[in-house]
Formats: C-alpha cells, sequence, structure tokens
C-alpha cells in the first residue's frame, strides 16, 4: 500500500535517522512511502496557542496536498505533528464554522480539502495494518537479549481517542517482544519528557527528562526506545557524564531486525553510543 | 506552576479570569495533555489553556517577559520565513535574544550533532510559499475580525466568554 509521508521539520535536521530508518522499515515491509509536495511546517502547537484559525490552516494545506496526491493516509512520524495534523483533521470535520474559516483560506492559494485524509502514527499503521506477525516473518535478525525500555511519550497517544492506550500503551512492547526483546518494567513510559522546557526553562526540562532516564537505568535497560524526535534529543542531550543509556528511535531498532546494516540504522549517528549488546545483534545478521 | 490544573478550573468557576491570565501556569504548559485525559470531568485543560494564552496575549498580560513567548514569536518569524521549522535558527535566534552566554553554552551540544551528521545548515524551504503566506495571512484575517466582533466588555468573565473564543476546546472531540 501506499502512504503520503508527511517527515516534519526535525526530521530534516537532528532527526534525520528517523526520517532514514523508517524509509527503509517500510521499504522492506514492502509499503511505499510518498512525500507529501511542498509540505509545510504543521504549526506545531505553538501557532496553536497563538492564533487557532492559523494553527488548522497551517495542517489544512498539508492535508490538502495529500488529498490533491490521491493519498488516504497520511503517515507523520514526529509526535508533534502526528498530534497537530490529527487535531486538525477531527476539528475541521466537527467544527463547520472552522471549516469554512479554513477553506476560504486554502482557496487563496488554489486549494481545497473535502476531508478525505486520515492521519496516522507509523507505529499504529506498522502494528494494526501491517501487523506483527508479518513484522515477524520479513524480520532477519533475533533481537534476543535485548532489554529496552519502551517510551512512548505523551503526544502519539493523547489526548485521543487513539489507537493504544493513553497510560499504558503497549505496541512497542508487543512489537519488539515478538521480535525477541525483554520489555523492561517502565511505568515512566508515557511521562512527558518535558518537550520546549529544554529551551524555555531548563532547569524543569532537566529535572522531567532525568526523571525518565533513571526510570529506565533503575530497571536495567540497555537502550531506551522513542518514537518522538523532541523525547529522542531531550533525553540523549542532558547526558553528560555519569551512568549513560542510549536513545534510539523505535525505527531504527525494527530496521535493524528487518536487515538492514548498523550504519543502515544511523545507530553510528547516536549522540549516546550504543552498548555491546546492540553492537552484536547488529554484527549477527 | 503557581497554579495547579485544577486550581484553573476552580478559578475559572469562580469567574475570576484575571487570576488564571495572570498565573505562569498557562505558559509552563508543555501540551503533554496528561490533565486532558485524567479530567474525569472531561475538561479539555490543554486547549483551554491555549484559548487562555490566546486571551492573555489579546489583554497583553505578562506574556512578554517569558520565554516562550521569545521562543514562540521566533518560531512564527522562521516559520513565516521559510514555511518550515528550521532548528538551528530558531535555536540561535531564541538563544540571541536570551543572551550570547547561552548560545556559547550550546555550543557543544551543537559540534557532537555536526560531528554525528545531525545538522542542518540550511533551511528547506517551501516552494509555494507565496501562496502559504496568503493562506495564512487570510486565516489571521479572519481570526482577528472574530476576536473584534466577539470581544467581551470589560470586567466580563467566566466560561462564556472562553466558550465563543475558543470552539475547539469547547466542541466534542476534535482535540
Amino acid at each position: 500500500m501506499s502512504y503520503a509521508y508527511y517527515p516534519g521539520c526535525s526530521l530534516e535536521g537532528a532527526s534525520r535517522p528517523y526520517d532514514r530508518s523508517l524509509r527503509l522499515v517500510m521499504a522492506a515491509l514492502g509499503h511505499e512511502l510518498a512525500e507529501i509536495p511542498d509540505w509545510n511546517c504543521c504549526g506545531a502547537t505553538m501557532y496553536m496557542s497563538v492564533k487557532e484559525t492559523v494553527a488548522l490552516s497551517l495542517s489544512a494545506r498539508n492535508l490538502a496536498l495529500a488529498e490533491r496526491a490521491g493519498q488516504s493516509t497520511l503517515v507523520a512520524p514526529c509526535s508533534a505533528c502526528y498530534t497537530t495534523l490529527l487535531k486538525a483533521q477531527r476539528t475541521l470535520s466537527e467544527l463547520p464554522q472552522l471549516r469554512r474559516q479554513v477553506d476560504e483560506a486554502l482557496a487563496e492559494a488554489g486549494l481545497s480539502y473535502n476531508l478525505t485524509v486520515k492521519v496516522r502514527h507509523p507505529l499504529d499503521v506498522i502494528v494494526n495494518d501491517i501487523g506483527v506477525g508479518a513484522v515477524v516473518r520479513k524480520a532477519r535478525r533475533r533481537l534476543d537479549g535485548l532489554r529496552i525500555a519502551p517510551y512512548y511519550g505523551c503526544q502519539i497517544v493523547r489526548p485521543g481517542p487513539a489507537f493504544d492506550d493513553p497510560d499504558w500503551p503497549t505496541s512497542m512492547d508487543d512489537l519488539f517482544t515478538s521480535l525477541g526483546a525483554e520489555c523492561v518494567y517502565f511505568p515512566d513510559r508515557v511521562r512527558c519528557c518535558g518537550g520546549m522546557l529544554m529551551t524555555t526553562h531548563p532547569e524543569v526540562g532537566r529535572a522531567l527528562t532525568r526523571r525518565l532516564l533513571d526510570c529506565a537505568l533503575r530497571a536495567g535497560a540497555d537502550v531506551v526506545v522513542t518514537t518522538c524526535p523532541l523525547c529522542q534529543i531531550n533525553l540523549e542531550t542532558i547526558q553528560d557524564g555519569g551512568t549513560t543509556i542510549p536513545v534510539v528511535f523505535f525505527t531504527q531498532l525494527l530496521g535493524l531486525a528487518l536487515g538492514s546494516s548498523f550504519e543502515e540504522m544511523d545507530l553510528h549517528r547516536c549522540l549516546v553510543p550504543v552498548g555491546p549488546r546492540l553492537r552484536s545483534i547488529a554484527g549477527a545478521a | 506552576m503557581d497554579v495547579q490544573p485544577r486550581g484553573i478550573v476552580a478559578y475559572f468557576r469562580a469567574g475570576d479570569l484575571e487570576a488564571i491570565l495572570r498565573s505562569r501556569t498557562i505558559w509552563l504548559c508543555a501540551s503533554c495533555y496528561a490533565c486532558t485525559v485524567r479530567c474525569p470531568a472531561g475538561i479539555k485543560v490543554t486547549d483551554l489553556i491555549y484559548a487562555l494564552k490566546r486571551m492573555a496575549l489579546e489583554r497583553r498580560i505578562q506574556a512578554r517577559s517569558l520565554p516562550i513567548y521569545a521562543l514562540s514569536e521566533e518560531f512564527v518569524r522562521v516559520v513565516g520565513r521559510h514555511g518550515r521549522n528550521h532548528e538551528l535558527e530558531l535555536l540561535v535566534r531564541y538563544l540571541l535574544r536570551k543572551g550570547p552566554l547561552r548560545l556559547l553554552a550550546m555550543a557543544p551540544l551543537g559540534l557532537r550533532l555536526i560531528r554525528a551528521g545531525r545538522w542542518q545548515w540550511f533551511p528547506k524551504r517551501v516552494k509555494d510559499r507565496k501562496g502559504l503566506r496568503r493562506i495564512m495571512a487570510r486565516a489571521a484575517q479572519m481570526e482577528d475580525d472574530f476576536v473584534r466582533e466577539s470581544a467581551a466588555p470589560a470586567g466580563t468573565v467566566g466560561y462564556g466568554v472562553v466558550a465563543e473564543r475558543a470552539p475547539v476546546a469547547v466542541a466534542g472531540g476534535g482535540s
């Protein structure tokens, strides 16, 4: 199947490994990601909290472009983009008054949006459309012995209704335990990493992120596996000295299981180097 | 956080909008939606906070002195120019406003990202920037008209005002 692909701004910058690994994973699973032509910033929460109509119009332009490309499902890997685009999709179907305004704005660029595009997260697509069984059948490496802390972050399961439980999601657990990994007890799985607070109030952001790392370290995890660019960079960059733990995107680990190499999955680009267990799995193709 | 999310709702019910707009809480929200999911009364606290931020900005209350205001302003500027965010430009602009020392302190991290090949020197820009700007200008104009028309008389407070000003926060679903 073909999906409209919305990489989002982070995946062109510090989170390039997420972009590359996701593309390779979807190709290995036999599905096409068609990047939306000329997509724009989703607006993030910055716009939503300043101007609602502008925020919705920014998201709607992307939905309109996906629709024009003949796609019915849009895949957005960044949690913030995902939640923002999904909110636009839902709001525009539910509030005719805002939809009229947004339509009027889109018309300024010769666009229109007819509510036909569904916004999905790649984890949802992989676990619920493609299926864990199909992933296991296509796997070329087992993740046996690897202890992972599955970190979902806030925005892929909240505010919902979402594809997984808002307090205790398990899609990643199912996916990776089926591939042989062990998911450690990680109760902070949906706790906020602090997001932009790392920039605006570093002391608050650091405390929130530190708590997550401690939770993963206490549980004896080899690696934290995440679905969000901002979580990933926050968790990586506050680690300076002491006991460290690598933080990878779920697609980097999945791609490894599907047969991609350590370098293809950009695992050498982690700021906190991955440990021997993950390296030996990667070497055992 | 000087007022907890449930305090925001309590002030709200008491009709003291001013107290909420003057609190730092609404500007510290990281949009994790934990309160929205937990609220037993189904109040969409996060969307309510967005609405309150917009009201505080319109009434020019406090926000300008807070770090998030500077960051939002730079974000809007960067996206307005390129149509997409550019992490490097956003961070440099923000940190320069906050003081060059902060920028200097970030240099080691920058070097690590450059070495890891996770660095984008130049922004990737939207091709139809003119079209995008027209969309944004039209949307902003409609929103301003809406705000002017629905401006509550001075002294009016409470849920009614926010309900009118924040359709997303009040509508079923949509969050």
